[in-house]
Formats: C-alpha cells, sequence, structure tokens
C-alpha cells in the first residue's frame, strides 16, 4: 500500500467519523431548530445534554482531513481553497455561529428570555446552512467542473462554477438530511423517556424517507452533472457494493424503528453512513479533486509523506484511546 | 482598499480576535489545576468552588477560540493558497502535531468541564492536567510555524521551487523554541493579571471573601513567576530578532543609520520620509547592548535595507514600544507582589495594589497583541523572510474586502456578546 493511498484513506476516514460524530451534532441543531409540540422545551434540552461535552472534539476531524490535505496533497488544498472561496467561507460563519451560539445560549441567559431565544434561533439556523454549504463542497471537488492546471499550479475555474448548479445543492440537501438522520437515531437512543423517544423516532422515520429520496435524486442527476463520478459507480464493484449495503440498509432501518428496536437501528444508521461516505469516495477513486487532481498528482515529498503519516498513527495512539474514555464516560447507558 | 490589504487585514484581525481566547485556552487551565489540586491536598471546600467557578467561566472562551481556530486553518488557504502551495508540506509537521494536541484538548476539555459528577476527583485532575498540557503545546506547535515564516530553513529555494525539503529541520528553526517561550509565557502572564485584576475589583468592595482572596493569591503566584520571567525571554527575543530579521529589529527600534554604539530610542515617532524619528528619548549604546551584548556593536540601521524591503516602520515601533511598556509594568508588579509574598504581608487589605492590579488587568492582552504586530507586521513586505512576498502569496480572488467587513462585523458581535455574557457571570459571583 502507498502512503499517498494511506493518506487518503486517513482523510476518508476522518470524513467518516466526522459524519457520524459532527455531522450528528449539526443535526441535533437541526431538530433544535424544529422542535415542537408540548415536548418541545425536552427535546431541546436532551440535544443540548447529548452535544455538551463532545462537540468541540468531533469538530477536530474536519481540522484533520484540512491538514492533511494542505501538507500531503498542497495542489489540492490550494485549488479548493481558491476555487470554493465562498462556499468555504459561508461554511465557516456557519461553524463559527453554531459553535458560538450553541455555548452562549447555555450561559447565564436564564434571565434574559429574548436573547437566549435569539442564540437559539441562531444555534438552529447555522446548524442547518453548515451542513448544505458541506454537501455543496464536496460535491464541488466531486463534479469536475474544478479544473486545475497541474503543470503551472493553477486554477482553471472562476469562483462560482464549481459549486454553483443543481448537483451541487442537492447534494447539500442529502447531507443535511443524512446528518438529521444520524442525529434523531442517536436522539432516540438517547432519549429518557417513551414520549421523548417516539418524537425522535417519528423524525428518524422521516428524515430517513427524505434521505433516501435526495440520494435517489443525487445519483440520478450525477449521470448528467458529475460524469466521472457516476462512470466510477458502475465500474467499480466496491462501489456497486457500498451504494447496494446502502440502500438495502433503509429496508432494515424503517423495521428496527418501527419496531422501535433504538440500539438496532443506531447500528444500521451507522453503517448505512459509513457505506455512503465509503461509496462516495470509491466512485470518486483515484481522483482527489476530479478531474485533474489524483491521489497520486501533485503530492508533498515522499519524505514529507511519511513524517505526515507516522505522526498520523502515533496521534492515533494517542487520541484512539482517550475518545474511547470520553464517550465511554458520556454515553455508555 | 487593494485586495492584498484586505486579505492582510482580514488575517491580521482574524489572529488578533482568536490569540485572545487561545490565551485563555492555555492559561486557565493552569489557574485550575492548581486550584483544583489545593481542594484534593487541603479538602479546603474554596478550592473547589473556585475551581468550578472558573471552568464555568472559561467554557465559553474555548467554545470561541476552537471555531476561530478553525476559521484561521481555513483562512491559511482562503487567503494564502499560494504560501500555503509552497509551506504547507515544509510546516506541516508542527501544523499536524497541533492538529492532535487540540484533538488531545477538546476530549479531556469534555471530561474536565462536564465530568465533575461523572469520574473520580484524581480522573478529573489529570483531565485537568492534560487540557492544560495539550493546550499549551497546541499553542507552541502554531508558534513554530509561524516563527518558521520569520527564519525559514529546511529547503533549497532553486528557481522560485522548493526542494530538498526536511520538516524536521523547518519545525526546529532557530527562531522557534524562543517564539515559543515568549509566547506561552505572554499567555500565562495575560490571563493571570486579567484573572488578579477581576478579583482585586471584588476584593476592594469585599475585601473579607476567603474565596476571592484565594482566587487572587493562585493568579498571583501564576503572573509573578511568568511576569519577572517574560523580560528575560524578551531580551532572548531581541537578540535573535537582530540576528536573524536585522530589518525587522531597525523597525522596531526605529534605528535608521548603520552605527557602532548604538543608541536606543524610547518612545519617539519614526518620520519614514525623512528617514529619522523624532522626540524619542535617546539612551547611548544601549541597543547595541541589547541586541549583541557588547556595547560596541554594529547595529544595521534601516537605510541600509532598500525602501521595497522595510517594514512599516510606525506601527511596528509603536507597537514594540507598547509591547516593553506594558511587560515592564507587569514585571514591577510582579516583584511588588513577590516581595509581599516572601514578607508573608497580606495583600488583601492593600489597596493600592490592588487598585493597580485592578488597572493592570488588560496589560497583559495589549502586550500580547502588540507582540504580535511587532513578529507579523514586521516581517512584512515578506509572507516568508528573504524568500517569498506577501503579495506573491494572497489568493487571485477579487473582492476580498467583502469577507474582511462580514468577519469583522460578526467578531465584533461575538466580542460584545462575550464580554457582556463575562460581566454577567463576573457579577452574579459577587453577589454570591
Amino acid at each position: 500500500m502507498s502512503v499517498e493511498f494511506l493518506l487518503a484513506g486517513v482523510v476518508v476516514s476522518s470524513l467518516v467519523i466526522y459524519a457520524l460524530s459532527g455531522g450528528a451534532d449539526f443535526g441535533g441543531g437541526a431538530w433544535s431548530l424544529f422542535a415542537y409540540g408540548e415536548r418541545k422545551q425536552q427535546q431541546q434540552n436532551l440535544i443540548e445534554r447529548a452535544i455538551a461535552p463532545i462537540w468541540e472534539t468531533n469538530h477536530v476531524w474536519v481540522i484533520l482531513v484540512i491538514v492533511v490535505l494542505f501538507v500531503a496533497y498542497p495542489l489540492a488544498f490550494s485549488s479548493i481553497a481558491t476555487s470554493l472561496h465562498i462556499p468555504l467561507t459561508v461554511m465557516l460563519i456557519g461553524i463559527v455561529l453554531r459553535g458560538c451560539a450553541f455555548i452562549f445560549r447555555a450561559y447565564g441567559m436564564k434571565e434574559d428570555k429574548k436573547l437566549h431565544n435569539f442564540w437559539e434561533k441562531v444555534f438552529g439556523i447555522s446548524s442547518l446552512l453548515t451542513p448544505i454549504t458541506f454537501g455543496v463542497i464536496v460535491a464541488a471537488v466531486a463534479n469536475g467542473k474544478l479544473r486545475v492546471d497541474v503543470e503551472n499550479s493553477k486554477v482553471m475555474t472562476d469562483f462560482f462554477e464549481a459549486w454553483s448548479g443543481v448537483f451541487p445543492f442537492s447534494v447539500g440537501l442529502f447531507t443535511l438530511f443524512t446528518f438529521m438522520f444520524l442525529a434523531a437515531v442517536y436522539l432516540s437512543c438517547e432519549a429518557e423517556n417513551t414520549e421523548l423517544q417516539n418524537d425522535f423516532r417519528l423524525r428518524a422515520i422521516f428524515s430517513a424517507v427524505l434521505l433516501d429520496i435526495t440520494a435517489m435524486w443525487c445519483l440520478y442527476l450525477s449521470r448528467e452533472h458529475a460524469t466521472l463520478f457516476w462512470e466510477g459507480l458502475w465500474s467499480s464493484k466496491y462501489a456497486i457494493f457500498f451504494h447496494g449495503c446502502g440502500i438495502a440498509l433503509a429496508t432494515s432501518i424503517f423495521l428496527t424503528l418501527y419496531r422501535r428496536k433504538y440500539k438496532m437501528a443506531r447500528v444500521l444508521a451507522m453503517t448505512k453512513v459509513v457505506c455512503i461516505v465509503l461509496g462516495w469516495a470509491v466512485c470518486q477513486f483515484p481522483f482527489l479533486v476530479v478531474p485533474d487532481l489524483t491521489i497520486y498528482t501533485a503530492t508533498a515529498p515522499k519524505n514529507v509523506m511519511y513524517m505526515m503519516a507516522t505522526i498520523v498513527f502515533l496521534g492515533m495512539v494517542v487520541t484512539v484511546p482517550s475518545l474511547y474514555y470520553l464517550f465511554y464516560v458520556f454515553k455508555k447507558k | 482598499m487593494s485586495d492584498l490589504l484586505a486579505a492582510r487585514s482580514q488575517m491580521a484581525m482574524s489572529l488578533a480576535f482568536h490569540i485572545i481566547f487561545a490565551c485563555i485556552g492555555i492559561g486557565m487551565p493552569l489557574l485550575m489545576v492548581i486550584s483544583e489540586g489545593l481542594w484534593l491536598k487541603t479538602k479546603n471546600k474554596v478550592y473547589l468552588v473556585l475551581a468550578k467557578k472558573w471552568a464555568k467561566g472559561t467554557a465559553i472562551m474555548f467554545a470561541v477560540g476552537a471555531v476561530s481556530g478553525t476559521v484561521l486553518s481555513f483562512e491559511l488557504g482562503l487567503l494564502w493558497p499560494q504560501f500555503m502551495l509552497h509551506a504547507g508540506p515544509i510546516i506541516g509537521m508542527p501544523f499536524s502535531l497541533e492538529g492532535f494536541a487540540f484533538f488531545l484538548e477538546a476530549i479531556f476539555l469534555g471530561i474536565y468541564l462536564y465530568g465533575w459528577d461523572r469520574v473520580k476527583p484524581k480522573i478529573h485532575w489529570f483531565a485537568g492536567i492534560m487540557v492544560m498540557l495539550s493546550g499549551m503545546f497546541s499553542g507552541i506547535f502554531v508558534v513554530m510555524a509561524n516563527a518558521w515564516m520569520n527564519s525559514p530553513v529546511g529547503f533549497e529555494f532553486v528557481d522560485g521551487k522548493f526542494t530538498q525539503i526536511d520538516p524536521y529541520a523547518a519545525m526546529f528553526n532557530p527562531l522557534a523554541w524562543n517564539y515559543a517561550l515568549h509566547m506561552t509565557l505572554a499567555a500565562f502572564v495575560s490571563v493571570a493579571f486579567v484573572v488578579a485584576g477581576i478579583h482585586a475589583f471584588v476584593l476592594l468592595k469585599n475585601p473579607k471573601s476567603e474565596f476571592h482572596y484565594c482566587a487572587l493569591k493562585i493568579a498571583l503566584y501564576v503572573g509573578i513567576v511568568t511576569a519577572i520571567l517574560q523580560p528575560l525571554s524578551g531580551d532572548l527575543t531581541a537578540k535573535n530578532t537582530a540576528k536573524y530579521q536585522p530589518a525587522k529589529l531597525a523597525a522596531m527600534e526605529a534605528h535608521w543609520e548603520t552605527e557602532k554604539g548604538a543608541s536606543l530610542n524610547i518612545g519617539g515617532w519614526p518620520d519614514e520620509e525623512k528617514e529619522q524619528t523624532n522626540y524619542a528619548i535617546k539612551l547611548p549604546y544601549l541597543l547595541s547592548f541589547l541586541a549583541f551584548g557588547d556595547f560596541n556593536a554594529e547595529v544595521k540601521g534601516l537605510k541600509d535595507f532598500p525602501k521595497e524591503n522595510r517594514p512599516p516602520v510606525v506601527v511596528v515601533h509603536i507597537a514594540f514600544q507598547i509591547m516593553v511598556g506594558c511587560g515592564t509594568f507587569l514585571m514591577f508588579l510582579g516583584v511588588l507582589g513577590a516581595y509581599f509574598f516572601i514578607r508573608k504581608q497580606a495583600i488583601n487589605d492593600k489597596r493600592w495594589y490592588l487598585k493597580l492590579l485592578v488597572l493592570a488587568a488588560p496589560l497583559g492582552f495589549i502586550a500580547t497583541e502588540a507582540g504580535w504586530t511587532v513578529t507579523e507586521v514586521g516581517r512584512q513586505p515578506w509572507v516568508i523572510y528573504n524568500i517569498m512576498r506577501t503579495s506573491e502569496a494572497v489568493t487571485d480572488m477579487p473582492n476580498l474586502v467583502v469577507p474582511f467587513v462580514v468577519f469583522t462585523i460578526l467578531y465584533i458581535f461575538l466580542f460584545v456578546m462575550v464580554v457582556y455574557l463575562m460581566r454577567l457571570y463576573v457579577m452574579n459571583s459577587y453577589e454570591d
């Protein structure tokens, strides 16, 4: 296995874990915005308790992706940062507002209801917008419109071309629904009483339907709008496998939710999201930025790549047990 | 506003904002760990309450620090893609290590802030120590990367291409440890004096409060030690700057003529047109001594550098004066405090000292911001010193003034909010 493949694997794995953890935090925030009914306050409290101790940690996965990209694949990083300046900036604003709103809201604002409600809204809206822009960015990297002149290390695309259009925004919605679905399933697991569990069970089923519909819609669009991605889907047996699993899991997820097997549903939902991200990665393989940059073009020198891989390995040796402990302390049940 | 200026302003503003929260993220855990350690040792409940109060007050700072740090890591690419294209692999080592330090910080912070009743007291204390260490290392790694921009090594630069990259040499560049030391001490000084100032303020109204006196003492322990050490590390930094970045040193000192036995300018206003510094107090031979440890050493003046290679002299010189002024005052307060502690004199009835502490509360942070201005503006017009100009690094994106204005409004809004919430928080604790 080459070091390029290994580091690309680190990027993909980090994205998988980010989707499973940080993604669900955003999904939770979105549900906080859509909380309604007689248990509105209870729903929001549950979401707050579920996210509070872990959201900053979950957020670090996206930093890891950025660092690996700019160290190991500097041309990919600078091209993405240049041509996707606008959606990246919007996403950053979303990240800043979500984090700040979450902590402000919990802060001595019990007296000031108005201010509390304001930040509650900001928290919800930024949790909604950030996943959409995140999806837009991922789609822009995959749809083949971000062109790079590798010879001269220059971006050929203007600042709108790669990310504007129906395909990126559909992927954005799909990302949002994926995160909301995950969050609803997690929350139905963590809810302390049956009514609350039912609330999130309903939300899980509802968002699962939206997720499956948008997934099909995005696949349909990719035929025309992300041709290399579409071809990748049919030419790789792994891609077919992961997408097949994702689709097959849909029915069993509905079944487990219907029968209130929440823990089972959580395992299946997580598996489904792993399939989605891996399925996307395999379709795109070996491209990092479709169609000009693969994971083997314009990489950092070999010694830097090995250094990076070593640091990731050593870092994980320290981080993974600590991560396990964090989730053990707050999520055992 | 040109795109280059907008990009520089956005970067400067983002850094100036983030650095406050980053310092708090480094400094506060030390205070909390000391307090919690004293609780474990003495079983005096005050220390536990104090650690909890501090932790709750700091949670907000960590969150703002985490997200504003994320903004910076993206902005490196959003604003300076040409810089990152070349420098990314070279300074990848400290940045990757920083990533994992940040990971550990976030993990143990979660345990520390929300795990008071969920883990054993000793494990909780250990989590606090981990937050402090990982926060500190996180800062050190980032500063090492910045030091590389000031003393770039670990590569061959031929025909505009970077080859023979040695990430290890780049990380341990000549200025790395020096900058790391100076910044880490700065974080502790800044935080310690803000905390001391806040508790001194409450003690002035309520001198009998044991809670606030304990808090003041812990903050002062840290403040005294670091404020006395900081000028020493500053001296080291000045000597290294003289060696590796003579143009920056000349700008810091507003020193125009190359001469032996150069005098030190205190204050004064540099006139970049006429190439002279007006109204300064001149201390003969002192600059040569401070820069090279020799009263007759030759110090290069700004006139020796072509105009296009000089940093903006006014900004750098004034910022440097501010930093040194604040630092000196804090050192003076530190020495006084040390005297009181050694003589075992109570501080809570020394109203004049408490008043001085209240006055000095923001000085550490002012010095830190000024110091960063010296480093960053003093490096101009280079992004990688003597290798790549800042103007070559900027993105092709037009209308950069738009994101600059947007982020400025956002950050001002957030800052006002944080100040408002902290005021509320401190006021509540005063009533307790």
